[in-house]
Protein backbone atom coordinates (compact mmCIF):
# COMPACT_ATOMS: atom_id res chain seq x y z
CA UNK A 1 0.00 0.00 0.00
CA UNK A 2 1.52 3.50 -1.23
CA UNK A 3 1.54 5.97 2.15
CA UNK A 4 -0.47 9.01 1.84
CA UNK A 5 1.20 12.20 2.59
CA UNK A 6 -1.41 13.37 4.74
CA UNK A 7 -3.24 11.36 7.69
CA UNK A 8 -7.29 11.22 8.12
CA UNK A 9 -8.33 12.75 11.44
CA UNK A 10 -8.96 9.96 13.04
CA UNK A 11 -5.87 8.88 12.32
CA UNK A 12 -4.16 12.06 13.09
CA UNK A 13 -5.83 11.50 16.89
CA UNK A 14 -5.55 7.80 16.76
CA UNK A 15 -1.30 8.47 16.20
CA UNK A 16 -1.14 11.42 19.00
CA UNK A 17 -3.22 9.00 21.69
CA UNK A 18 -0.38 6.54 20.67
CA UNK A 19 2.50 8.94 20.84
CA UNK A 20 0.75 9.71 24.75
CA UNK A 21 1.04 6.16 25.52
CA UNK A 22 4.67 6.06 25.00
CA UNK A 23 6.63 3.55 23.88
CA UNK A 24 4.16 0.55 24.71
CA UNK A 25 0.98 1.88 23.43
CA UNK A 26 -2.34 -0.57 23.64
CA UNK A 27 -5.55 -0.05 22.04
CA UNK A 28 -7.78 0.68 25.20
CA UNK A 29 -5.27 3.34 26.37
CA UNK A 30 -5.41 5.02 22.51
CA UNK A 31 -9.12 5.20 23.14
CA UNK A 32 -9.29 5.99 26.56
CA UNK A 33 -6.29 9.31 25.36
CA UNK A 34 -9.11 9.99 23.02
CA UNK A 35 -12.11 9.73 24.93
CA UNK A 36 -10.49 11.88 27.58
CA UNK A 37 -8.51 14.08 25.82
CA UNK A 38 -10.82 14.81 22.62
CA UNK A 39 -14.06 13.92 24.21
CA UNK A 40 -14.83 11.69 21.16
CA UNK A 41 -16.05 7.82 22.60
CA UNK A 42 -14.22 5.38 19.94
CA UNK A 43 -14.51 1.67 19.64
CA UNK A 44 -11.89 -0.68 20.04
CA UNK A 45 -12.66 -2.23 16.72
CA UNK A 46 -12.49 0.81 14.89
CA UNK A 47 -9.06 1.64 16.87
CA UNK A 48 -7.60 -1.92 16.04
CA UNK A 49 -8.83 -1.68 12.22
CA UNK A 50 -7.03 1.98 12.14
CA UNK A 51 -3.81 0.78 13.62
CA UNK A 52 -4.08 -2.20 11.89
CA UNK A 53 -4.02 0.70 8.45
CA UNK A 54 -1.42 2.78 9.98
CA UNK A 55 1.13 -0.46 10.49
CA UNK A 56 1.09 -1.71 6.68
CA UNK A 57 1.66 1.91 5.79
CA UNK A 58 4.74 1.41 8.33
CA UNK A 59 3.33 4.49 10.54
CA UNK A 60 3.40 2.34 13.95
CA UNK A 61 4.88 -1.01 14.67
CA UNK A 62 3.20 -3.45 16.85
CA UNK A 63 4.08 -6.53 18.72
CA UNK A 64 2.47 -8.79 21.32
CA UNK A 65 3.01 -9.65 24.50
CA UNK A 66 2.78 -11.97 27.17
CA UNK A 67 0.04 -13.74 27.51
CA UNK A 68 -1.98 -12.94 31.36
CA UNK A 69 -4.89 -14.54 33.21
CA UNK A 70 -6.45 -11.09 33.38
CA UNK A 71 -6.98 -11.61 30.09
CA UNK A 72 -7.92 -15.10 29.71
CA UNK A 73 -4.60 -15.98 28.85
CA UNK A 74 -4.85 -13.66 25.95
CA UNK A 75 -2.06 -11.67 24.77
CA UNK A 76 -1.61 -7.75 24.61
CA UNK A 77 -1.00 -6.00 21.46
CA UNK A 78 1.58 -3.38 22.07
CA UNK A 79 1.86 -0.45 19.58
CA UNK A 80 4.99 2.52 18.97
CA UNK A 81 4.82 5.14 16.36
CA UNK A 82 8.01 5.20 13.99
CA UNK A 83 10.23 7.95 12.53
CA UNK A 84 8.26 7.90 9.82
CA UNK A 85 4.98 7.88 11.80
CA UNK A 86 6.13 11.41 13.44
CA UNK A 87 6.95 12.88 9.82
CA UNK A 88 3.24 12.16 8.79
CA UNK A 89 2.17 14.07 11.61
CA UNK A 90 4.42 16.83 11.39
CA UNK A 91 3.01 17.21 7.43
CA UNK A 92 -0.36 16.87 8.93
CA UNK A 93 0.29 19.31 11.59
CA UNK A 94 1.47 21.56 9.33
CA UNK A 95 -0.72 21.63 6.28
CA UNK A 96 -3.72 22.23 8.74
CA UNK A 97 -1.65 25.42 10.41
CA UNK A 98 -1.36 26.63 6.95
CA UNK A 99 -5.03 26.29 6.59
CA UNK A 100 -6.11 27.68 9.83
CA UNK A 101 -3.94 30.47 9.52
CA UNK A 102 -5.30 33.57 7.81
CA UNK A 103 -9.15 33.14 8.67
CA UNK A 104 -10.62 36.19 10.43
CA UNK A 105 -13.40 34.10 11.23
CA UNK A 106 -11.38 31.65 13.36
CA UNK A 107 -9.86 34.58 15.14
CA UNK A 108 -11.14 35.01 18.87
CA UNK A 109 -13.81 37.42 19.65
CA UNK A 110 -12.32 40.09 22.01
CA UNK A 111 -14.55 42.16 24.35
CA UNK B 1 -21.38 -19.88 35.08
CA UNK B 2 -23.58 -16.81 34.94
CA UNK B 3 -25.98 -15.85 32.59
CA UNK B 4 -23.57 -12.52 32.02
CA UNK B 5 -20.36 -14.39 31.87
CA UNK B 6 -21.80 -16.39 29.23
CA UNK B 7 -22.82 -13.86 27.24
CA UNK B 8 -19.41 -12.04 27.68
CA UNK B 9 -17.54 -15.42 26.50
CA UNK B 10 -19.99 -15.39 23.45
CA UNK B 11 -18.77 -11.73 22.54
CA UNK B 12 -15.52 -12.90 22.69
CA UNK B 13 -15.40 -15.67 21.06
CA UNK B 14 -17.43 -14.12 17.86
CA UNK B 15 -14.51 -11.39 18.60
CA UNK B 16 -11.57 -13.80 18.38
CA UNK B 17 -13.29 -15.58 15.45
CA UNK B 18 -14.38 -13.27 12.67
CA UNK B 19 -11.66 -10.24 13.48
CA UNK B 20 -7.70 -9.59 12.79
CA UNK B 21 -6.30 -9.07 16.04
CA UNK B 22 -9.32 -10.52 17.59
CA UNK B 23 -6.89 -12.20 20.03
CA UNK B 24 -5.66 -9.01 21.76
CA UNK B 25 -9.16 -7.10 21.27
CA UNK B 26 -10.46 -10.61 22.85
CA UNK B 27 -8.28 -10.48 25.84
CA UNK B 28 -9.32 -6.32 25.81
CA UNK B 29 -12.94 -7.04 26.26
CA UNK B 30 -12.03 -9.69 28.98
CA UNK B 31 -9.78 -7.26 31.02
CA UNK B 32 -12.54 -4.53 30.75
CA UNK B 33 -15.16 -6.62 31.72
CA UNK B 34 -13.49 -7.82 34.81
CA UNK B 35 -12.73 -4.02 35.44
CA UNK B 36 -16.62 -3.58 35.95
CA UNK B 37 -17.80 -3.19 31.87
CA UNK B 38 -20.58 -4.54 31.49
CA UNK B 39 -21.71 -7.43 29.19
CA UNK B 40 -24.01 -4.93 27.33
CA UNK B 41 -20.41 -2.50 26.49
CA UNK B 42 -18.85 -5.37 26.19
CA UNK B 43 -21.77 -7.01 23.39
CA UNK B 44 -21.09 -3.04 21.92
CA UNK B 45 -17.60 -3.40 21.26
CA UNK B 46 -17.77 -6.70 19.75
CA UNK B 47 -20.49 -5.78 17.45
CA UNK B 48 -18.73 -2.53 16.27
CA UNK B 49 -15.31 -4.78 15.69
CA UNK B 50 -17.80 -6.92 13.74
CA UNK B 51 -19.46 -4.16 11.51
CA UNK B 52 -15.41 -2.60 10.85
CA UNK B 53 -14.49 -6.22 9.50
CA UNK B 54 -17.25 -6.03 6.84
CA UNK B 55 -16.96 -2.57 6.26
CA UNK B 56 -13.38 -1.42 6.52
CA UNK B 57 -13.54 2.68 6.38
CA UNK B 58 -10.97 3.37 3.45
CA UNK B 59 -9.13 6.24 3.33
CA UNK B 60 -9.78 7.99 0.34
CA UNK B 61 -7.19 8.52 -1.22
CA UNK B 62 -5.70 11.93 -2.53
CA UNK B 63 -5.79 11.33 -6.81
CA UNK B 64 -3.84 13.16 -9.35
CA UNK B 65 -6.15 15.20 -11.70
CA UNK B 66 -6.96 13.51 -15.09
CA UNK B 67 -6.94 15.28 -18.37
CA UNK B 68 -10.28 14.78 -19.00
CA UNK B 69 -10.50 16.52 -22.92
CA UNK B 70 -8.59 13.06 -23.96
CA UNK B 71 -11.40 11.23 -23.28
CA UNK B 72 -14.40 10.21 -25.70
CA UNK B 73 -17.45 11.79 -24.91
CA UNK B 74 -19.15 8.72 -24.18
CA UNK B 75 -16.25 7.82 -21.41
CA UNK B 76 -18.31 9.53 -18.90
CA UNK B 77 -21.84 7.71 -19.90
CA UNK B 78 -20.29 4.34 -19.84
CA UNK B 79 -18.41 4.85 -16.15
CA UNK B 80 -21.66 6.17 -14.49
CA UNK B 81 -23.28 3.30 -16.08
CA UNK B 82 -20.60 0.56 -14.40
CA UNK B 83 -20.90 2.87 -10.95
CA UNK B 84 -25.03 2.16 -11.04
CA UNK B 85 -25.01 -1.46 -11.89
CA UNK B 86 -26.16 -3.44 -9.14
CA UNK B 87 -24.61 -5.18 -6.82
CA UNK B 88 -25.59 -8.82 -5.67
CA UNK B 89 -25.91 -8.63 -2.05
CA UNK B 90 -27.08 -11.72 0.19
CA UNK B 91 -30.10 -10.98 2.62
CA UNK B 92 -30.21 -14.49 3.48
CA UNK B 93 -29.18 -16.28 6.54
CA UNK B 94 -26.74 -18.38 4.84
CA UNK B 95 -23.47 -17.48 4.02
CA UNK B 96 -22.22 -20.95 2.55
CA UNK B 97 -23.11 -21.81 -0.59
CA UNK B 98 -25.15 -25.30 -2.18
CA UNK B 99 -26.89 -25.94 1.60
CA UNK B 100 -30.08 -24.34 0.74
CA UNK B 101 -32.60 -22.97 2.81
CA UNK B 102 -34.62 -26.42 4.10
CA UNK B 103 -31.03 -27.75 5.00
CA UNK B 104 -30.41 -24.44 7.00
CA UNK B 105 -34.14 -25.12 8.76
CA UNK B 106 -33.31 -28.51 9.97
CA UNK B 107 -29.95 -27.87 11.32
CA UNK B 108 -31.55 -24.68 13.15
CA UNK B 109 -34.16 -26.97 14.30
CA UNK B 110 -31.94 -30.20 15.66
CA UNK B 111 -29.34 -26.98 17.19
CA UNK B 112 -32.69 -25.46 19.02
CA UNK B 113 -33.69 -28.61 20.35
CA UNK B 114 -30.37 -29.57 21.79
CA UNK B 115 -29.53 -26.05 22.94
CA UNK B 116 -32.89 -23.93 22.75
CA UNK B 117 -30.46 -20.65 23.35
CA UNK B 118 -29.27 -21.11 19.75
CA UNK B 119 -32.62 -20.45 18.65
CA UNK B 120 -31.98 -16.66 20.12
CA UNK B 121 -28.93 -16.66 18.23
CA UNK B 122 -30.37 -17.86 15.24
CA UNK B 123 -33.09 -14.61 15.61
CA UNK B 124 -30.69 -12.55 16.32
CA UNK B 125 -28.54 -13.14 13.48
CA UNK B 126 -31.78 -12.86 10.94
CA UNK B 127 -32.85 -9.91 12.36
CA UNK B 128 -29.18 -7.63 12.17
CA UNK B 129 -28.19 -9.09 8.85
CA UNK B 130 -31.58 -8.12 7.41
CA UNK B 131 -30.90 -4.83 8.72
CA UNK B 132 -27.31 -4.76 7.85
CA UNK B 133 -28.38 -5.75 4.26
CA UNK B 134 -30.81 -3.03 3.91
CA UNK B 135 -27.93 -0.75 5.15
CA UNK B 136 -25.35 -1.43 2.77
CA UNK B 137 -28.71 -1.35 -0.27
CA UNK B 138 -29.11 2.18 0.66
CA UNK B 139 -25.34 2.79 1.26
CA UNK B 140 -24.12 1.89 -1.85
CA UNK B 141 -26.92 3.41 -4.05
CA UNK B 142 -25.83 6.64 -1.95
CA UNK B 143 -22.44 6.18 -3.02
CA UNK B 144 -23.64 5.35 -6.96
CA UNK B 145 -25.36 8.64 -6.63
CA UNK B 146 -22.63 10.55 -5.45
CA UNK B 147 -19.61 9.34 -7.68
CA UNK B 148 -21.38 10.43 -10.99
CA UNK B 149 -18.73 11.38 -13.48
CA UNK B 150 -19.84 14.79 -15.07
CA UNK B 151 -17.27 16.40 -17.87
CA UNK B 152 -15.68 19.45 -16.68
CA UNK B 153 -16.68 22.49 -18.92
CA UNK B 154 -14.79 25.80 -19.41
Amino acid sequence: MSPRSLLTDFELMILLAALRGGDEAYAIQVAREIASTAGRQVQLGAVYAALKRLEEQLLVEAWTGEPTAARGGRAKRYFRVTSRGLDAVRSTQQALVALWSGLPQLQERRS
Amino acid sequence: MTSSTFWVQAAVRLVERFTPDGEALAGDLLEEHANGRTAVWVWWQALGALVAVVWPSAPSEIRPLTLVEAQPAEAYARANVLLRRPVDINLGTNPAGHVGGLGITILAALAGHRAPVLLWFLVAAIVSGAVLGVIRIRRGRGLAASRAIVPLRG
